[in-house]
């Protein structure tokens, strides 16, 4: 399958980049590609111009700031799990970066354009031909969702690995559009509407990912389920993190709905109470509880409850284990 | 054997290893003609459809496309592999039957423009009823994928051995279950691709990733209206076929038809969803069985039945229900038989053969069935295995002629590889062992006129050439033949140049197929060998004054038996056989075809059905996780008589490929259809196990000497499929005793049938 026809710009600064996506209203940001160029082969995003921001230098860093740890959002996935930095600091950020797909999607992506990657869905990430036995989709600029047969809203389900974890660290954003930039919680970054998963502002290209301090120096993990040892996108991933002085235990899953989802119903119950066997099965039950779980991939709904279950059970007892 | 075998088998890289490796071997893809047009089919998306009218102007108008082509541009002459089951055109004519069906071509100057022309062909449609499940095709009122074949049963088969009725009456327990094998693609690495050149004087030239040149050309022939003599079909490197590639395909046709029509090279090559959803996948097939033994565990009767989902078209349909009835005679004695097969059309992806052949499905239906029989019966499964094996010399009840069988010893084997008496049934719950056996014929003699050729040249300096139809697809087959003419020479492989697969230039052979190339176009190498022997060993035996039957040719030196030091160089001995005034080079001839009485009387009357038979044993170890229910496959121990092994690196190899191909489909491949839609067309969304999911191999070698074989050779292409995947499902029961009855054991069924067993 070939690539559409577009004009590919580099502009020299996010500025630049911004004003682009601006003013060229099927512009695209081209980072590493992994995830736009696949679906410009598929013709389910044709941008008329693609915008390769890898050029713009000073989006590529970790550093500790303040106590917090920023990351450039062109930083390669593979230097998440590199950095000493990383390693030491927060060590799930790594496992979760080694966890994406294939060694060439982690030496392309980006950590930026794993946040930002398009939703999943077994009727949209499909060859054009593929999908002209169809109506099209809501995704792909038609009236109607598959996974459901509903004509509301899209369906498709966000798969990325790299955002629960993030979740649970309460992750911020930085946003930057021309001169300006606003920082804001990663879980505001997503709208849970499948046709445009993420909540920006026209013009807007997120530059920088700051977990805060306070994340730092409790336990966290990232679980992933998928189908093979590699390559794969989850069929749930599910993230934890844990504080044991605070008696606070945060629970995130992807894969299970139209955006990344922060378990609040579990977290409230699991709120001032240490982490036991007991408490541990009866938050488990909870699990499938938080989602909007639809047939989107080839995977069912009740499967995908089992496996979330599953991933808080072995998460929530290695929390228990290791704090 | 007179002396020892200084060539045949060793283990030898394959002679294009080097050049695969470096990435210099010419695959289609490689193939660059000057003024080479490209080209792109169109495809259906709609699964049963009336095609009321085709508007191309708009795509010929494209700057750039050079040729655009329709069903109704081409004669009315309809292809398939099996000459009696012929229902396909190259690109449809009145109606399309599946998403995926050939609807339209174009050819332009580069794959963009091809593909940007499909979406300016306007297609008007009348869609039709459709049809997906076999069970729903063959009832009364069902949509016919064909109108002139009812209920869509496009082929079907009742054979008896023996009186089944009458041996189920004196069974001591009749055991009866039905089982379900999945649709799974074949997905070589290399996708499907053809590049046609036609040539002023009317000759017609094709190089295309085939299995089989010969019924290519055949094929091409009939559709095209261009004699077999004007067609030149020429099979470079080929990036496997596993049975994908013995059809004729819309690329081979189209490429050929435009590069007539345009007079410039047209290639064509599909993407992966193409190979996906418009060639060819294992046929899902419903089969029950059911089975009557005496008190000590030996069958005494089968009744055999199924259904098999042929998609839109036949392919090799009637030749693959066969094959799964006959091949129920081997290895187990069945003394009574009666089986029932039918190939139902839907409007679905076409089945067609694969690695097996109809063979996989209805073994891992009777294999899972003794390993449920032995549990009830409290049996060892090995042991019913043994007790019920069919053994060389015993008189057979179809009457195939068993001359060698280690099938016993393959199980012993791959049950000593596995640790059986230490494991099964003694493992912690969620790791298991299981094993499953199985045979196959080394290509067939009955049903078909097949026989292979060879011509073998010595010339002056030593350096022999070769000349085969046997079509190398990956597996190996030149390096095999190449080993056999030069032990059978006395030279060194090195010495060895084979030509191959080339209907212009090598002889006859039927190719890549039913495991056949190293007994019949090895033995036909053999005898083009033996006859270029026979010339130098005649003048070789004058100057040493000894007997022709006492010359031994080995390792570039000719000599007498006993007496190395009597002997002449072959540089010498080819020296005096040119100054002796005999004419260089030295030629052989051969040709072989097995040995058969009369030829497709099969389903008539019993009788043999090939030169020889594999069997073998494969034994698996599982751990099944209860939490999320995944299966990771620890270790397959493959025992596999496949008589002499011309090279066991080769032999190997086959061995891990079955087991990857077992694991693909007892736990991760199925191809999934939505209404006819393929939904999982593509590497990612498929899933094949990766090299991440590869367990430990132990390969076995249980090595007989067959009469027929060339050295003593039999298949270990196509038999080695046969066992794994239920040997991998009859561990799963060892590891966490539920009987699965249909593949894959995904972890989503692992974990439903384990809450279930909880309740």
């Amino acid at each position: 399958m070939r690539l559409p026809k577009f004009e590919y710009v580099e502009p020299k600064s996010i500025e630049e980049a911004c004003s682009i996506l601006s003013d060229e209203s099927s512009a695209k940001i081209l980072a590493g590609g992994t995830d736009l160029l696949a679906n410009m082969k598929h013709r389910v995003e044709v941008p008329s111009v693609l915008a390769n921001i890898k050029r713009i230098s000073g989006l590529d860093f970790i550093r500790q700031d303040n106590g917090a740890i920023r990351i450039g959002a062109l930083t390669p996935l593979k230097r998440l799990y590199k950095t000493t930095l990383v390693t030491e600091k927060v060590p799930a950020l790594s496992s979760a970066a080694a966890s994406v797909g294939s060694y060439h999607h982690q030496t392309m992506g980006t950590l930026g354009g794993n946040l930002c990657q398009q939703n999943r869905c077994k009727y949209f990430n499909q060859s054009q031909w593929w999908r002209s036995a169809r109506e099209p989709c809501f995704k792909a600029g038609g009236g109607i969702c598959h996974v459901v047969n509903k004509k509301e809203i899209c369906y498709s389900s966000y798969c990325g690995d790299m955002a629960p974890i993030l979740l649970v660290m309460n992750a911020k954003v930085v946003l930057a559009n021309k001169g300006d930039s606003r920082e804001i919680s990663l879980q505001s970054l997503f709208s849970g509407d499948g046709k445009t998963p993420l909540d920006t502002k026209k013009g807007e290209i997120l530059t920088e990912i700051v977990i805060p301090e306070e994340a730092l120096n409790s336990f966290s993990t990232y679980s992933k389920f998928a189908n093979r040892e590699s390559i794969d996108f989850p069929i749930v991933g599910a993230a934890i993190w844990s504080s044991v002085q605070r008696k606070e235990h945060r629970v995130s899953f992807t894969a299970v709905d139209r955006k990344p989802i922060r378990a609040r119903n579990i977290e409230s119950v699991l709120k001032g109470r240490d982490l036991s066997e007991e408490i541990v099965e009866e938050v488990a039950g909870l699990a499938s509880k938080e989602a909007a779980l639809v047939k989107s991939s080839n995977y069912a709904p009740s499967y995908k409850r089992r496996l979330m279950e599953g991933l808080l059970r072995s998460t929530l007892k290695e929390a228990m284990r290791r704090s | 054997m007179e002396r020892e075998l200084t060539v045949v088998g060793n283990r030898m890289p394959m002679l294009d290893a080097a050049a695969k490796a470096k990435g210099t071997a010419q695959f289609i893809d490689d193939l660059v003609l000057p003024g080479m047009l490209h080209g792109k089919i169109l495809r259906s998306p709609l699964p049963h459809a009336k095609i009321l009218h085709i508007d191309t102007s708009k795509a010929e108008k494209l700057s750039g496309v050079k040729g655009v082509m329709t069903g109704t541009d081409i004669p009315d002459r309809k292809y398939g592999i099996v000459p009696k089951a012929k229902d396909e055109y190259a690109l449809a004519k009145t109606k399309v039957r599946y998403i995926g069906d050939e609807v339209a071509a174009v050819c332009a100057v580069d794959p963009e423009i091809a593909e940007e022309a499909l979406e300016l062909i306007k297609v008007d449609y009348e869609e039709l009823p459709a049809v997906f499940d076999p069970m729903e095709a063959i009832k009364e009122g069902a949509p016919l994928v064909h109108a002139d074949v009812q209920k869509n049963i496009s082929a079907s088969i009742r054979k008896e051995f023996g009186d089944v009725e009458k041996a189920f009456g004196e069974s001591d327990f009749i055991f009866e279950d039905t089982f379900y094998s999945q649709a799974v693609n074949h997905a070589p690495l290399e996708p499907h691709g053809a590049l046609a050149q036609y040539d002023p004087k009317g000759e017609l030239t094709i190089w295309s990733s085939t299995q089989i040149p010969f019924f290519l050309r055949r094929n091409l022939s009939t559709t095209l209206l261009v004699p077999e003599s004007k067609l030149r079909v020429i099979k470079p490197k080929v990036g496997g076929g596993f049975g994908q590639k013995v059809d004729m395909f819309a690329k081979d046709f189209c490429a050929c038809w435009f590069a007539m029509n345009i007079g410039r090279p047209v290639k064509f090559i599909y993407d992966r969803e193409e190979v996906f959803i418009g060639t060819r996948q294992r046929h899902p097939v419903y089969l029950s069985v059911k089975t009557g033994l005496n008190k000590e565990g030996n069958i005494l009767a089968q009744q055999f039945k199924a259904y098999a989902d042929g998609g839109a078209y036949n392919s090799t349909a009637p030749v693959m229900i066969t094959l799964m009835g006959f091949f129920l005679m081997i290895p187990y004695k069945v003394p009574n038989l009666l089986h029932e097969g039918y190939h139902v059309y839907t409007n679905k992806p076409v089945g067609g053969a694969m690695r097996g052949h109809g063979i996989p499905q209805a073994r891992f239906a009777v294999e899972r069935q003794l390993d449920m029989i032995a549990e009830r019966m409290d049996l060892d499964p090995g042991e019913i295995r043994i007790r019920n094996s069919i053994h060389a010399g015993e008189p057979h009840p179809a009457k195939f002629v068993i001359n060698t069988c280690g099938f016993v010893d393959t199980v012993k084997k791959a049950a000593e590889g596995i640790g059986w008496a230490q494991k099964r049934g003694k493992l912690p719950f969620g790791r298991g062992v299981g094993m499953a056996g199985g045979s196959f014929p080394s290509g067939v003699s009955n049903m078909s006129h097949i026989s292979s050729g060879a011509v073998v040249q010595l010339g002056r300096e030593g350096a022999v050439n070769v000349l085969t139809g046997a079509a190398d697809i990956g597996q190996g087959a030149e390096t095999v033949i190449g080993q056999i003419v030069a032990e059978e020479l006395g030279v060194l492989l090195e010495d060895v140049r084979v030509t191959a697969a080339d209907t212009g230039i090598t002889p006859l052979d039927p190719g890549t197929f039913g495991s056949g190339v190293t007994v019949r176009a090895g033995n036909a190498a053999r005898l083009a060998a033996i006859s270029v022997k026979n010339k130098l060993f005649e003048i070789v035996s004058e100057k040493l004054e000894a007997s022709v039957d006492d010359l031994v040719a080995e390792k570039r030196k000719i000599y007498v038996k006993g007496s190395p030091d009597k002997g002449m160089t072959l540089s010498d001995a080819l020296k005096a056989y040119q100054y002796g005034d005999h004419p260089m080079p030295i030629v052989g001839r051969g040709s072989w075809m097995a040995p058969t009485t009369e030829p497709t009387t099969l389903l008539k009357e019993n009788g043999n059905f090939a030169p020889n038979y594999s069997f073998m044993t494969q034994a698996a170890e599982v751990e099944v996780d209860p939490q999320t229910g995944r299966v990771k496959l620890l270790k397959m121990a493959a025992a596999h008589d496949c008589g002499k092994m011309i090279n066991p690196l080769l032999v190997e190899g086959q061995l891990e490929g079955s087991v990857v191909g077992g694991m693909g489909q007892a736990l991760y491949e199925d191809v999934i259809v939505e209404k006819g839609q393929v939904m999982n067309p593509s590497f990612l969304d498929y899933g094949f196990p990766t090299a991440m999911e590869m367990p430990e191999i132990e390969a076995i070698e249980v090595e007989t000497i067959d009469p027929l074989g060339p050295f003593g050779a039999k298949e270990a292409g196509e038999g080695t499929q046969v066992s794994p995947a239920p040997a991998i499902v009859n561990a799963i029961y060892d590891a966490i005793g539920i009987d699965f009855m249909e593949m894959p054991v995904t972890p989503e069924k692992i974990l439903k049938a384990l809450e279930e067993k909880k309740k």
